[in-house]
């Protein structure tokens, strides 16, 4: 009993349990290492939520954004704010002749 | 025109004067034409809607209203002050290039010029050909800091990939027309190790990447290695910009691509350049317009072409900061691989160029250098 890893069914058959045991393979080792790989490596990415950057990292992040707004283009527009994109030069305009 | 002129004023005035007076004597002919309005355009009293040359005026700069706010001062906190530009590396021009857009557009203008095959050019799309004729496919006017040809060096294309073989030691994927490679001079000087060390830095910065949220397993994140890369990127291509080297090139070429790249991308509520409209090319995605265009004209755009459109702004902009300096320090580089909150930030720029440089050149930056023990 100490082994059986489901107590509740303890009251089933002896019968029921030889059945079941008879017609369940026994899973590859490769296939547990790879199922507890998967999982020592989900346990690692979800761990660490907060990311701060700040010092130099900081400066480069707002720094690297200056250099988007000195280059901001239609698509850059789009991407930020989708329903505006007539926002910059993008209305067609007809020259005085 | 100038015997009409000869009625007015004597005729030896005409040839005793300044070409760009009697240049400028043609403008003002075509700046002030016979026009009946209602008539169609091309008929005797309306023949076309080309503009002259801006009027002469006392305020400068001659552009008109409808161009005036990208000159207006900028208002800051405490002064009004002139608004400042910048332009994009070397790189975008680069990629936008390679997408063969140049030439698929000169096939364009050559059709439009010499025949009705695509047919007749629309009415709005006549000042499109026209300016980008005059901009992009002739002769600069002299003395602009964007005109690039002379007696040295005569082809506007030839022009551009010298300094790409010089900055970057990359030839663009497609040759001349005949699918041989195209003509050009080769530097002696060019940063031959570009590309290897590029990579080698995008290889970084992913395992950086996969790690950054790792806390219970070691991480083979180098930050120093990141730095030391970046320096010397920043190094190989500050060495050719020395006394600010290929900056001309640099501006006319990107000049230049943006101007396609402007013409493909935009799309404005369902509508499209004039020149797009004219070829019957509308559709979702630039580089599907650019694809249509180039059936049109029958001559293929690149494959992957929509890869190089996305790719180009994001390595623009890191390479801007790179030469900056910005990444020269171990502590500064974590910001190329750690997600920051707002959007737009250089990780996001990272994975936008690790994704597309790989489909681009095909070796996938994402697997681990393997060393031969």
């Amino acid at each position: 009993m100490a082994n059986n890893p489901n107590p509740s069914s303890s009251s089933s058959s002896s019968a029921t349990r030889d059945a079941a045991q008879a017609t369940t393979p026994a899973p590859n080792p490769n296939d547990v290492t790879a199922l507890l790989l998967e999982v020592l490596r989900n346990v690692n990415r979800e761990v660490k939520t907060t990311l701060d950057l700040s010092g130099r990292a900081l400066a480069a992040v707002e720094r690297f954004r200056a250099i988007s707004i000195s280059l901001r283009t239609l698509a850059d527009a789009s991407a930020s704010n989708p329903s505006t994109s007539t926002a910059t030069g993008a209305t067609r305009t007809v020259r005085p002749r | 025109m100038f015997r009409q002129f000869a009625t007015l004023v004597s005729p030896d005035a005409l040839f005793d004067a300044h070409p760009f007076e009697l240049a400028w004597l043609l403008e003002e002919v075509w700046r002030n034409p016979i026009t009946t309005p209602g008539k169609v355009l091309g008929d005797p009293d309306r023949r076309s809607n080309l503009q002259a040359t801006p009027p002469y005026t006392d305020e400068w700069p001659p552009v008109s209203a409808a161009l005036a706010p990208i000159l207006a001062p900028v208002q800051t906190d405490p002064a009004t002050v002139l608004r400042t530009y910048r332009w994009d590396h070397l790189i975008y021009a680069y990629m936008i290039e390679n997408t063969r857009v140049y030439e698929i557009f000169r096939r364009v203008m050559h059709e439009f010029i010499h025949g009705e095959k695509l047919g007749a050019p629309t009415e709005e799309s006549q000042r499109w050909l026209r300016n980008t004729e005059e901009l992009f496919y002739k002769d600069g006017a002299p003395f602009f800091i964007g005109s690039m040809t002379s007696h040295i060096r005569s082809d506007l294309r030839a022009t551009r990939r010298n300094p790409y073989q010089r900055m970057f030691a990359m030839e663009l994927n497609h040759g001349g027309e005949d699918g041989k490679p195209y003509p050009y001079v080769h530097a002696e000087a060019a940063n031959n190790e570009f590309v290897s060390t590029f990579e080698e830095f995008l290889r970084e910065v992913w395992v950086g990447m996969t790690f950054v949220t790792a806390t219970s397993s070691s991480n083979p994140t180098d930050p120093s290695k990141i730095a030391n890369l970046a320096t010397k990127l920043k190094n190989m291509l500050m060495s050719r910009r020395q006394s600010g080297n290929l900056a001309r090139e640099e501006f006319a070429a990107v000049s230049a691509m943006a101007w396609f790249h402007l013409t493909l991308e935009y799309k404005n509520n369902g509508e499209h350049a004039p020149i797009v409209r004219a070829l019957r090319a509308e559709g979702d995605g630039t580089e599907q317009r650019l694809f249509k265009i180039a059936e049109r004209v029958g001559l293929p755009a690149h494959g992957l072409s929509k890869h190089f459109f996305d790719i180009a702004d994001a390595i623009s902009r890191l390479l801007i900061q790179i030469e900056s300096g910005d990444y020269d320090f171990a502590d500064a580089v974590t910001a190329l691989y750690t997600p920051a909150p707002g959007g737009d930030t250089p990780e996001t720029a990272m994975r936008t160029i690790i994704t597309n440089w790989t489909a681009i050149t095909g070796r996938d930056v994402k697997a681990r250098k393997v060393t031969p023990s």
